[in-house]
């Protein structure tokens, strides 16, 4: 495992390699900054996000506002889109760089604390109190607060009513069906019309088997960052993969990996093909705008059936401030509005997650949109009902979505069996997590 | 055709050897016949038109290259790294996915940039003419490339090569049950070699360019001499070309051995199905930018720029066999 | 492919001759001209989609694959111009000004190494030519990182400079090569011909050499447009700023893989955003045909 490295041994050890001269030396010097922002710093931050143009706009709105309450500081907004975003961040951070504020995620956040490019947030003035202990945890990291959640989510099923009705089939009752319900149910709405039952994207979704896992009362990870299901529980998962498209419930393979590359809008779901698909509460929104219409939420099959309840609530997105920022104070000042300010929830409201301050959840719920109250009430439904919270991702985790999309393939296309399947992604998972 | 024929047109365009009555700025052969001044002011004068690129290269070019090699040796992430050896080197002997994309990657090439070549060749030359609507058809021919690796590509593509699109309903009406051909990893690489050779756009220009500065008076000097249409355009056209057609070879090998933004059309750049369709800058990419591995993704960047360096230095050496040149140099 | 030499490879003046000889040759052209027509539909298919989708309203962008939208959504491209943090015109600008900025660079320093490498003989040559080469065979990624650090060092992130200055130093290998190419396939008769009447190596290059290489010059500019324009990497590294993003930055922000995407506004600013390319394309092409042919060589 590779170690952050403040120490600026580095670079002596680069310096005495001594291949480069000049070309480098600028290089070493990025590496060897351990100096992070000073206490009297310059009022100037560089704050990052990504989003599409609606959240850029309320957004650049949320600044306007802390403006003007906060005189002496500046901010340079940089917008993106969620890929470039992270190219983007990568080089400056390496760069030595970084942005002061940045909007982070949960796949990398653990990366880039460990590489030592994120300032632990207990030493900013923000304002926690409002904040559960169990959402808190999921932006810590040895023990420090890498990120503080904006808001969370939960996995869903998304059903389009209409199509369920017009092939003829039930809707079922998500509080009492099984895994095999949802194969008879999706196979069944395959048969009753064009329409194909599910679409197949979300079985590759590590998050989703994480809660399959759960149920079985195992989980995607451990607390102590290793593996936490047993292979029995994997090969259960790919079989009913398979299962589901000899029974007509999910696409023909090449079709599933079409829709893939499609992206979420060109989903069957979203573009009226496709009966249901599992999706973070955070993007009903956006589906029900292509489809046009309005979709049910279920919760996963299996939650009452297995030994205990698999869902769990996932932050969406993070605050962070870079180590190296030149104004912490202000830094914090920024999450802290960010975070707990009625100028910002008014504007932000459930877009970037239903909010991770309670106390301003309770307040915005009757201004929320309607798709943002469907997710708001899926998570009120159940909340009462959860188990405790996953364990934290190890570092390196964030390799595991790729994996298991490129597994699940092989699996589709026949390259590899059930148990062929589960080695391999066992096996690639602890190369990438370093256990 | 007759060797009276070649003979018409070839010692004209190798015959720029300086004619023995011209005292020409010191001609390779001749280097004592001239002053010696003349040397020198040609060194100079090199020096000067070649200043911005020299300091381009001293100051923005090599310093990164040298670094990035440097980086191969090491673990480097995210601003540190520490000297690993040759571990980067010896790790990539042991990667499955990299020999797989290796490959991927020199098929792609190899299959994709002759047609293409064909194709920007065979469309130069038929949009080479005065005919009205000609600038309407290459503005046309040239579109796919301005729209470089746009979401509509990939949604047209998809819309073509899908399970249900427009191939598969055409094989139906023969009665072939078609498959989805983007998807699958047998085919997919397939359907990315024909976008390739689809935009042959930019290749196209460059021979419509080359085409204009051939010099008329060789195409009159073989009218003279009795040639055809036929015979002028083996004689006089494609020898003329050939170092247009030599550069675009070397060019698009390059470029596609650099293949990036064609993956997410089909794969939003996972390299999927199944690696079917990883590039090397695809995984390279993969490794230093999502697995955050820079130090490894350098020592794949060498190992790509050596195997381009070969093919390029085989093309340069292969190229004294069929490329003529103007100045005979 | 011999067929097709035969009437393709003369230039003008012979085909438009064989033009008047009869019927048959009519239903030869009619043919000709069907051919292209169809393959000409193959190529500009998925503009006449983006053109379609950037009227429909969002619902039918995906749903529904015909071209003829059921209802002409004008918003998408009033609501597309003004729903990002700067009005579209601003992008427009400041991609135009790197644009601009790199054309010259690009025109000015390439021809002039170009001319360096096919005609002058100085010392290492070769070497140089291949470390020319060499330059263009890293991928962009891992040079990325020093380079940004070393215009980070000099201040220069979040400016042009990082976009242009490069273009002023020839740093685009693939230029120079193309013109050694082009300067290279040039008769050195004209040379020896400019030395006689007196010209220097600045006046062979600036009035024997650049007139003779038009199509290259205008090849450059088209490609230098086009590809700036679409260049979307390096400035999303080194414009961070709001007030300094391009249009393939602009065009960025319409999208959220995970969330909202704004497919009519993305469409509709996608067709303005081909609107300069395209314009420059025609007009610069027909500097590729006009060329020299005719003209330059006496």
């Amino acid at each position: 495992m590779r170690k952050p490295n403040p120490s600026g041994v580095s670079r002596r050890t680069l310096a005495k390699a001594g291949i480069f001269g000049a070309a480098a030396a600028p290089l070493l010097a990025a590496c060897g900054n351990d100096g992070g922002g000073g206490d009297d710093g310059d009022g100037e931050l560089d704050f990052w996000w990504w989003g599409s143009d609606p959240r850029h706009e309320y957004t650049q709105k949320i600044i306007d506002a802390f403006l003007a309450k906060n005189e002496g500081i500046t901010i340079k907004p940089s917008p993106n889109e969620f890929d470039a975003y992270w190219d983007a961040l990568n080089v400056s951070v390496s760069g030595n760089n970084a942005p002061d504020v940045m909007q982070q995620d949960d796949r990398y956040l653990r990366d880039y604390a460990d590489k030592n490019a994120l300032l632990a947030l207990e030493d900013l003035d923000v304002d926690l109190s409002n904040i559960e202990e169990a959402t808190l945890k999921t932006g810590q990291f040895d023990g420090k607060t890498y990120g503080i959640p904006t808001g969370v989510n939960a996995f869903a099923l998304l059903v389009n009513p209409a199509i369920v009705e017009a092939a003829g089939v039930a809707m079922p009752d998500d509080t009492a069906w099984s895994w095999e319900d949802f194969l008879t149910f999706t196979a069944a709405v395959s048969a009753g019309g064009d329409a194909i039952g599910s679409s197949g994207l979300s079985l590759s979704n590590e998050s989703l088997f994480n809660v399959f896992a759960r149920q079985k009362g195992e989980s995607l990870y451990t607390d102590e960052g290793t593996l936490g299901f047993t292979e029995g529980t994997m090969n259960e998962w790919w079989q009913l993969v398979l299962d589901l498209q000899a029974a007509g419930g999910i696409p023909e393979s090449s079709q599933i990996v079409e829709y893939a590359a499609a992206g979420q809008d060109q989903s069957p779901l979203a573009t009226g093909t496709g009966a249901s698909e599992f999706y973070w509460t955070n993007q009903i929104g956006a589906i029900q705008t292509v489809l046009g219409s309005d979709l049910v939420l279920l919760r996963p099959p299996g939650e009452f059936t297995g030994s205990q309840t698999g869902l769990f609530l996932k932050s969406a997105m993070f605050w962070s401030a870079a180590r190296t920022t030149s104004d912490k104070a202000a830094a914090g000042k920024l999450i802290d509005f960010l975070l707990n300010s009625d100028e910002s929830l008014d504007l932000m409201l459930g877009d970037r997650g239903l909010p991770a301050n309670i106390a301003q959840r309770e307040r915005i719920l009757p201004q929320l949109p309607a798709d943002q109250k469907l997710g708001a009430d899926f998570i009120a439904a159940i909340t009462p009902d959860l188990s405790e919270g996953p364990a934290v991702p190890p570092v390196g985790s964030g390799a595991a979505a790729d994996i298991m999309r490129g597994v699940y393939e092989g699996l589709l296309f026949g390259s590899a069996t059930v148990e062929e399947s589960t080695a391999l992604f066992i096996e690639q998972v602890n190369t990438a997590i370093g256990a | 055709m007759t060797d009276n024929d070649v003979a018409v047109v070839r010692p004209k365009q190798r015959s720029s050897g300086p004619p023995p009555e011209t005292a020409a700025p010191a001609p390779p052969p001749a280097p004592k016949q001239g002053r010696g001044t003349i040397r020198t002011r040609e060194r100079w004068a090199a020096l000067s038109f070649m200043s911005p690129w020299i300091i381009g290269l001293l100051a923005i070019t090599v310093g990164p290259m040298v670094a990035s090699f440097y980086l191969s040796f090491t673990d480097y992430s995210l601003g540190y790294g520490e000297w690993v050896g040759g571990e980067n080197y010896a790790r990539m002997f042991e990667d499955p996915r990299l020999a797989n994309a290796v490959q991927v990657t020199a098929v792609y090439t190899f299959v994709s940039v002759p047609l293409q070549l064909a194709a920007a060749l065979f469309l130069a030359i038929v949009l080479d003419r005065g005919l009205r609507g000609m600038s309407f058809y290459r503005s046309v021919f040239y579109l796919p490339s301005l729209l470089g690796g746009s979401v509509a590509i990939a949604i047209m593509w998809r819309q073509i090569f899908g399970t249900e699109g427009l191939v598969n309903q055409v094989l139906a009406i023969f009665g072939v049950q078609g498959q989805g051909w983007v998807s699958h990893p047998d085919y997919a690489l397939g359907t990315l070699i024909i976008l390739h050779v689809w935009t042959f756009g930019s290749p196209m220009i460059i021979f419509l360019a080359g085409l204009r500065q051939i010099p008329t008076m060789y195409y009159e000097a073989a009218k003279v001499d009795g040639a055809g249409p036929v015979r002028r355009f083996f004689s006089v056209t494609i020898p003329l070309l050939t170092p247009i057609i030599f550069f675009n070879l070397v060019l698009q090998i390059i470029n596609s051995f650099q293949s990036f933004t064609q993956a997410f059309i089909i794969s939003s750049g996972k390299g999927g199905p199944a690696d079917s369709t990883m590039f090397l800058t695809l995984y390279l990419y993969d490794q230093g930018f999502t697995q955050f591995d820079m130090g490894y993704a350098s020592a794949i960047a060498w190992l790509l720029l050596a195997i381009i360096a070969i093919f390029t230095a085989l093309n340069f050496l292969m190229s004294k066999f069929w490329v003529f040149y103007g100045d005979n140099d | 492919m011999a067929t097709t030499t035969e009437t393709t490879a003369a230039p003008a003046a012979p085909a438009r001759r064989r033009a008047q000889r009869g019927p048959a040759i009519g239903l030869k052209r009619f043919v000709f001209h069907l051919a292209l027509t169809v393959a000409a539909m193959v190529m500009i298919y998925p503009l006449l989609w983006m053109l379609s989708a950037s009227f429909k309203p969002i619902d039918e962008i995906f749903a529904d694959p015909g071209l003829i939208p059921s209802t002409w959504v004008w918003s998408n491209y009033s609501e597309g111009w003004n729903a990002l943090p700067h009005p579209f015109e601003k992008y427009i600008w400041n991609s135009m000004v790197i644009v601009a900025g790199s054309i010259v660079g690009n025109l000015v320093s390439c021809s002039m190494a170009a001319y360096a490498f096919a005609r002058l003989r100085f010392p290492l040559r070769g070497m140089l030519f291949a470390v020319m080469l060499g330059t263009i065979m890293l991928p962009i990624h891992v040079v990325i990182i020093p380079q940004y650090i070393l215009f980070n060092n000099l201040g220069w992130v979040d400016t042009f400079w990082p976009l242009i200055v490069p273009k002023l130093l020839a740093t685009d290998a693939f230029f120079v090569f193309l013109m050694v190419q082009f300067i290279r396939g040039l008769p050195r008769e004209l040379d020896e011909a400019a030395s006689i009447d007196g010209c220097g190596y600045w006046g062979t290059y600036l009035r024997i050499i650049m007139p003779l290489c038009m199509p290259a010059l205008a090849t450059t500019a088209i490609f230098t447009f086009i590809w700036t324009w679409n260049d979307f990497y390096s400035q999303l590294i080194y414009l961070r700023d709001v007030d300094l993003q391009t249009v393939p930055l602009a065009l960025r922000l319409f999208m959220d893989s995970t969330g909202t995407t704004n497919w009519g506004a993305l469409f509709a600013m996608s067709i303005v955003a081909l609107g300069p390319i395209f314009g420059f394309f025609l007009a610069g092409q027909r500097y590729l045909v006009r060329g020299i042919a005719t003209t330059g060589i006496k």
